[in-house]
């Protein structure tokens, strides 16, 4: 077998090996993005493009294409230089624990891949300024942000590697190393420092990371930096066996515990960091100016903050609805765990529990939210420098918003609550191909959707619509029959179970329709019309389909 | 280890521990395929109240499939499993709640605490014994307040224990539960499941690859060689039923004689040992009839027997 020369060859090869397809797409768009724009501007003829378009539009959405797909091979290409594939919140070092054992001295361990990361995100600097700058000002651009990003990559790698005591350290050391390493450059150049002096600073940057990382992973490397000074019983509670006398009431309530210590801090906490930072930032821009333009219309920065506090907590829920059949969110693993399939509680059960969650999750998530959103609506803001958003809402106060108003209330978290848990059958159902392609899926089905929409030929098609929500009606009902006769075949839920999912479920829908119909002016939307979208809106086979799905999943 | 049986008592109204025929598990015809791997052929076994049944086998013959097929978490694509008369996959809350099961990798949420660990699992279990469950944690000298994952692998072990005792279950189901563990931790495994659990009169089904471990307590010991059951019986029918032998020949071999019931050959020229699957005196006879001459003959014991069985002794197999 041919052998390898040396750790800095081997680190490389073994880097080479991790990293290699993320290098060959950087390659892919270095060459691709020239080539594309070039092509774009000949197929629009020289730069002559649509006149709805004020600037020219089309290499632009390439260029923006290349950044996206750049900024995400570097944060890939990052985790894999930082070797983050251990756990990141907890206190031990990320380095491979059998790399640490190998017969080299710790500032190589540390050096030769803290030096191939540095290039590596150096290069991928140089390649956003190719992507996003003419070739004039490519040739002007300043050099201490290719060492900004160098450095960026060597203090995410040592304040991966160096062991932690307290778990919210690493965080807290990663937050103070990206702003001290992006705000040094920024700063010194507001403050006209010349770039030499800046490049210098930088390697200063780049030789503490060095030296922090080697002093960290020698501590790995001995097992040290764990444990913190107070560790020794002082803090710590001492739990006593009398204690474990105290139970839950029901496996129902036990497995509730669970979902929540998952979901109920991970929630809000998700939803509410990005409003309230932005919040806190904006608060200092009241009176100023929007710079956002759509169309050549400036959208107002309330507008804007009203959009970030109610997208956020939706955003939130997408991500819960990918983690939320899981027992462990972090963990890969898709099956349901020996620890919990062999607990004797039914599926219904385990599905019911991980509906409740996520329901509470919202209440608590969109409380908090609602609380800010009144917060930031009583503060002066950019519509008028002394006016709050408050004060022009009770300005043009009418009977018909409080309504609206309830009814978005109510409806945001209920929103929400569906995405969370509309995908859970095919998550709990444990099959990474159907996984896969559901989201593909989706995306066709929404695609069709609108080409319909766009295309059909709505004016023979209206007269026909309510018989078109009936058939739609008739066939979500079969096909809930056929869903439950399968449930009850497999006993995965009882009789009172179904009695109470479907009490549930036709007083959602009943109060949802009468609000809608109160809210709606009369001749808006059909009744048919509106209890086909309520019925629609309101997921009935898809819960039902996730105790199924689990049971697949629990029995193979 | 004696601490750990005198706080063992017996319960005031024991719940029924068989179906009426006194099996508690029962697998007809079993067959299960993974693509293109037949990983159980046409399994059939019965275990009876009150016994222990010692699986073994080679890694990937069976067992664990096996064992997943009683705890119902595999579906029987052919044949049926019964648990108490029950079949796992449709009954899983009456089954699974007279099931401890305790696998190699307990994959116990590392995130939780001892005590939160213990607290869930007994939210499950009606029979759950609290007092039971405080002694066994001393016993164990478990910290409540540690998180699973920084506990070690002899630790993690005993807390998934703990978690299938407490609740006194009817029938212990443990998938090489003593794999990689020290022999402090296999003596706690072994002495607070196995006799304890015999001594009360409940079933224990296990799997293991510490062959002396299964010959000390089992009542009975089953092999699985390719996905089919190779024996089953009592662990001194078994060992009765295999012998080894060596016989001289008046003229050197090339080759061992072929003999029915010989399980491997070792040797050369004129001197041959042989394992076989028969008893003493038909080995004798066997080696009389080749116009032989007995050397030597001895028992074996069950790491003998599984490695003739699985022709792993680098001998000639017959």
């Amino acid at each position: 077998m041919k052998t390898i020369d040396g750790p800095a060859m081997a680190i490389a090869r073994y880097l080479w090996l991790r990293t290699r397809w993320m290098l060959a797409g950087l390659v892919a768009i270095a060459v691709i993005v020239p080539l594309a724009q070039r092509m774009v501007v000949h197929l629009n003829g020289n730069g002559d493009y649509p006149a709805e378009f004020p600037t020219p539009y089309y290499p632009q959405l390439v260029m923006f294409a290349a950044i996206a797909a750049t900024v995400i091979l570097f944060v890939v290409l990052l985790s894999q230089f930082c070797y983050a594939e251990k756990d990141m919140s907890g206190r031990e070092s990320a380095f491979p624990r059998w790399m640490m054992t190998l017969p080299i001295r710790s500032v190589s361990l540390v050096g030769w891949p803290m030096l191939y990361g540095s290039a590596v995100s150096a290069l991928i600097c140089l390649l956003m300024y190719y992507v996003l700058l003419p070739r004039e000002a490519f040739s002007r651009m300043p050099y201490w942000p290719l060492l900004a990003a160098a450095a960026f990559c060597a203090w995410m790698q040592t304040v991966s590697w160096i062991p932690f005591w307290w778990r919210l350290a690493r965080v807290i050391a990663a937050v103070i190393c990206l702003t001290v390493v992006i705000g040094l450059g920024t700063v010194a150049q507001a403050f006209g420092v010349h770039d030499w002096l800046l490049l210098i600073g930088y390697i200063g940057v780049l030789a503490l990371a060095l030296v922090a990382g080697t002093a960290g992973m020698a501590r790995a490397r001995r097992g040290d930096g764990v444990q913190s000074p107070w560790s020794n019983g002082v803090i710590r509670k001492r739990m006593r066996p009398a204690e474990l006398r105290v139970t839950f009431r029901s496996a129902s309530a036990a497995m509730l515990w669970v979902e929540m210590r998952r979901n109920l801090i991970f929630t809000p906490f998700i939803s509410l960091t990005g409003p309230v930072l932005i919040f806190g930032l904006c608060a200092f821009n009241a009176g100023h100016p929007s710079t956002f333009y759509l169309y050549g219309k400036m959208i107002s920065s309330a507008m804007i903050m009203a959009s970030i506090f109610i997208g956020s907590p939706l955003c939130c829920s997408l991500t819960v609805n990918g983690t939320l059949a899981k027992f462990d969110t972090w963990l890969p693993e898709i099956t349901v765990p020996n620890f919990l399939a062999v607990r004797p509680v039914t599926d219904s059960k385990i599905v019911a529990a991980k509906i409740k969650n996520v329901a509470i999750a919202m209440a608590v998530t969109w409380l908090a939210t609602y609380l800010l959103l009144i917060l930031w609506a009583l503060l002066p803001n950019s519509y008028e420098r002394h006016h709050s958003v408050a004060a022009l809402v009770a300005a043009n106060f009418k009977m018909r918003y409080l309504w609206w108003g309830a009814l978005a209330a109510i409806g945001l978290p209920l929103i929400c609550w569906k995405v969370a848990i509309q995908s859970l059958c095919v998550y709990l159902y444990g099959r990474r191909w159907l996984i896969n392609s559901a989201g593909f899926t989706t995306v066709a089905i929404w695609i069709g959707l609108g080409a319909l929409a766009k295309w059909a030929p709505w004016r023979e098609i209206w007269p026909f619509l309510p018989w078109l929500a009936l058939a739609f009606v008739l066939a979500k009902v079969v096909l809930a029959v056929v869903i439950i006769r399968a449930l009850v075949d497999r006993r995965v839920l009882s009789s009172n179970s179904l009695f109470g999912w479907s009490v549930v479920w036709l007083l959602i829908v009943s109060g949802l329709w009468l609000s809608v119909k109160v809210a709606l002016h009369p001749h808006l939307l059909g009744q048919w019309l509106l209890a086909a979208a309520v019925i629609w809106f309101v997921p009935a086979n898809r819960l039902l389909l996730a105790p199924l799905a689990l049971h697949a999943n629990r029995h193979r | 280890m004696s601490a750990l049986h005198t706080m063992i008592e017996p319960q005031a109204s024991p719940p029924p521990r068989a179906d009426s025929a006194g099996t508690v598990v029962e697998i007809r015809s079993v067959t299960r395929r993974y693509a293109q791997k037949l990983a159980l052929d046409d399994v059939s076994l019965t275990l009876r109240a009150g016994t222990v049944l010692g699986l073994v086998g080679e890694n990937g013959a069976g067992k664990t499939t096996l064992i997943r097929h009683v705890m119902g978490l595999l579906k029987a694509e052919q044949g049926s499993v019964r648990v108490f008369g029950m079949d796992p996959v449709l009954e899983p809350v009456k089954v699974l709640s007279r099931i401890g099961y305790l696998s190699e990798e307990p994959d116990l949420p590392g995130w939780m605490r001892v005590h939160e660990l213990i607290r869930y699992i007994a939210a499950f279990y009606p029979t759950w014994d609290a007092q039971y469950a405080a002694q066994l944690q001393q016993d164990f000298a478990l910290d409540l307040s540690a998180r699973i994952k920084h506990l070690s692998k002899g630790q993690r072990a005993r807390a998934g224990l703990l978690c299938a005792l407490a609740y006194r279950p009817d029938l212990l189901v443990l998938d090489e539960p003593s794999s990689g563990l020290d022999p402090i931790v296999r003596r706690d495994i072994l002495s607070a499941i196995i006799r304890t659990i015999a001594d009360e009169g409940r079933t224990v089904l296990f799997s293991s690859h510490l062959l002396s471990e299964v010959e000390r307590v089992s009542d009975r010991i089953a092999m699985i060689k390719n996905g089919r059951v190779v024996f089953c019986d009592t662990t001194q029918s078994v060992r009765d039923a295999h012998t080894r032998i060596t016989i001289r020949f008046d003229e050197p071999r090339e080759q061992p004689p072929v003999v029915d019931g010989a399980l491997t050959w070792e040797g050369r020229g004129r001197e041959w040992t042989a394992v076989m699957s028969v008893s003493a005196d038909q080995a004798r006879l066997a080696a009389s009839a080749l116009g032989a001459q007995v050397v030597e003959q001895s028992p074996l014991n069950l790491d003998e027997i599984f490695l003739a069985r699985a022709n792993r002794t680098g001998g000639h197999a017959s």
